[in-house]
């Protein structure tokens, strides 16, 4: 459905829906990276300059507060803050840091902290070994306030706008739910980077990888985006505005139509039944998740509870969070997804040594089985926050059988410290890994028995599949799902899967993609989750859908001689499909 | 220009003093340190300050250098020797 216009600009649409409104262009200049990304010194520095003198400001202020309402020997802690906080050797040793060691302002203030802090600790005065809270306090506060510059930036937006950036970094993205976004553009980034998911979350148009987007729409005056194919229109030429006009007032139309769908089973023409579940990052989500009429959570990403943090979150915090999504949601299965990060999303309070190939490094279970107490924390707050016996958990990353035996163990020794715990309700719950390496595919057999289901994740499987890095935007081309050989594996993992008895679905992007949808169905995928926004719009597709035809199609589609000719046979079937 | 000097007040040099001498360092262009140990410090640092863990009556020398050294020792050595007293 090609627009009769030459677009202005052209990248990835990567989540759908036309929107039109002006943009609001994020500066590189002022762009910031919270995590990730070194930036260069200048730019780092200057963003530990601006943390340090916020934190200045927010210990003066306090400290007048407290000299005012309680008394000046109280307010004495904050002027030793506030001096530990300017002193020369200090700022003087994170610029040092930033310039010797290439390293983001989070991470040379941390490393300059930790030095004092060990030298606090070997103290043999308990009341240095005390002011190591000071610094610990004092360091947390440099942390929020590098994160909250994002805060900052967006407070700037006002009203409804396409935002247009270099690129969004994880904690930015989360922020845009609360925000006027209509859509979001950026430069870089591909169809699985963070602000690609979240905007399918949220229901957000988005387009990523158009070159030069800051400069060339830096201007006046209202613009349209379409998120399904990655075009930008100008609304300067003649009968662009009409036009987008009568298709804005379709999408409308086809919005109120999915709504027909809504509180119905998904189930084929011919009486097929398909579970369609959400992909969620955060307990707040759960309002889309029934929005969208999901029959559960197929995936809740839970690094999102960790990457909101400062510090590493308690058993109590990491309870209450699953608690929200897994008692709101009873008695719908809630898959949670334990702690996957490494790779592009690394976290602020863990250590974590620099990788030349962090994909391919420590990352998911790995970092969780290399740091047990750490990852029992979180099994144990799973488990307790388990009193509806709704909770399924998801185990990322796993390479063999072994690894996943190794925390099948680890979850039941959580269980057994827990007997004594009040508040443990011993519910039943289930254990499934994701599969997303390709080794594990011909493990699968093995797996009958440990765990009681598997959920492909196609993003990673497929990057991994055909060695293309997803996040590189010069091999978008190669990062195809369209890849003959992907699809067989597909086909396999799905034979394999059913063979053993494992319970079989897909959590990744691509199970909610409508082109795919009818090869899933018969290759026999029995639940398929996606952004909660997806689902009614697949379950009217599937409800077009005849099991016999998939079935013949799935048979064309392995046969055929390349991936031109399999994106071809599924276009045509979705036409077909729905006519 | 060297002192020895010698910590007065019951609690050592801890955060709050060692931050008002540190500042009061700071208002001097020469280098100022502190020697003790072995150890010589930056003393217009309060986190190099605090991390001597400097108690009382234990004894320091005051290294100072530059071309205002001769207040500075005087204003620190009067605040070693008569402010730090509880």
């Amino acid at each position: 459905m090609k627009h009769p216009f030459e677009p202005h600009l052209q990248g990835h649409g990567v989540s759908p829906g036309i929107v039109q409104g002006p943009a609001f262009v994020l500066r590189k200049k002022k762009l910031v990276q919270v995590e990730t990304h070194f930036q260069g010194v200048e730019v780092e520095s200057e963003r530990f300059r601006l943390a340090q003198r916020q934190v200045v400001n927010k210990i003066e202020k306090l400290a007048a507060k407290i000299q005012r309402e309680v008394g000046s020997s109280e307010a004495e802690i904050f002027e030793a803050h506030l001096m530990m906080i300017q002193d020369e050797e200090f700022i003087g040793g994170v610029y040092e840091q930033i310039k010797a060691q290439k390293v983001t302002a989070e991470r040379a203030s941390e490393l300059v902290f930790e030095a004092q802090i060990k030298v606090f600790e070997a103290s043999d005065s308990d009341y240095m070994r005390e002011r190591t809270l000071d610094l610990k306090d004092l360091q947390g506060q440099i942390a929020r306030a590098l994160a909250a510059e994002d805060d900052a930036l967006f407070s700037a937006i006002q009203s409804p706008v396409i935002l247009v950036a270099e690129d969004l970094t994880p904690t930015q993205t989360v922020n845009l739910e609360r925000r006027n976004i209509l859509g979001i553009i950026t430069e870089r980034g591909g169809s699985t980077s963070h602000t690609a998911i979240l905007a399918r979350t949220l229901g957000i148009p988005a387009i990523v990888g158009i070159e030069g987007a800051c400069e060339r729409l830096n201007i006046e005056g209202e613009m349209v985006m379409d998120g399904t194919d990655g075009t930008v229109y100008l609304l300067k030429e003649n009968g662009i505005r009409e036009y987008f006009f009568l298709k804005l007032q379709d999408q409308a139309q086809a919005l109120r139509d999915s709504n027909q769908f809504r509180d119905k089973p998904t189930l084929t023409k011919d009486g097929h039944s398909v579970s369609l579940f959400a992909n969620i990052g955060r307990p707040s989500d759960i309002s889309a998740v029934t929005a969208g009429d999901a029959e559960g959570v197929g995936l809740f990403r839970s690094e999102f509870c960790f990457m909101e943090q400062s510090s590493a979150p308690t058993l109590h915090d990491q309870t209450q969070k699953y608690s929200e999504v897994l008692n709101y949601l009873a008695p719908k299965e809630v898959v949670i997804r334990t702690l996957d990060i490494g790779g592009d999303k690394p976290l602020t309070y863990v250590p974590m040594p620099h990788e030349e190939n962090p994909f391919l490094g420590v990352r998911a279970i790995r970092f969780c089985l290399q740091h047990p107490d750490f990852f029992k924390t979180q099994i144990k707050a799973l488990l307790l926050s388990n009193t509806k016996g709704n909770l399924s958990i998801l185990i990322p990353m796993v390479s063999r059988v072994s690894e996943a035996k190794e925390v099948v163990e680890l979850v039941h020794q959580c269980s057994q410290e827990l007997q004594s715990h009040p508040d443990y309700r011993n519910e039943k719950f289930k254990i499934g890994v994701m599969v997303e390496i390709p080794a594990l595919v011909f493990e699968l057999r093995e797996l009958a028995g440990l765990v009681s289901f598997v959920s492909v994740g196609t993003n990673d499987l497929l990057q991994y599949s055909v060695a293309v890095d997803r996040l590189n935007p010069a091999l978008q081309s190669l990062y195809s799902p369209y890849n003959l050989g992907f699809i067989r594996m597909m086909k396999f993992l799905a034979d394999e899967a059913l063979a053993a008895g494992l319970g079989l679905g897909i959590c990744g992007e691509l199970g909610g993609n409508e082109a795919f949808v009818p090869l899933w169905i018969a290759m026999g995928y029995q639940k398929l989750s996606m952004s909660p926004k997806q689902i009614l719009t697949v379950r009217s597709l599937i409800s077009k859908l005849d099991l016999k035809l998939c079935r013949a199609l799935l048979e064309r589609v392995l046969c055929s001689s390349d991936e031109k000719a399999v994106k071809e046979l599924l276009a045509q079937f979705v036409v077909q499909g729905n006519s | 220009m060297e002192v020895t000097l010698k910590i007065k007040n019951a609690e050592g040099l801890h955060a709050r003093p060692a931050g008002i001498f540190a500042k009061k360092a700071a208002e001097f262009q020469s280098t100022v340190q502190i020697s003790v140990n072995g150890q010589i410090k930056n003393a217009k640092s309060i986190m190099a300050l605090m991390s001597l863990g400097l108690k009382k009556d234990q004894e320091f020398q005051l290294v100072v250098d530059g071309a205002d050294a001769e207040t500075a020792t005087t204003a620190l050595t009067e605040l070693i020797e008569k402010e730090f007293k509880q």
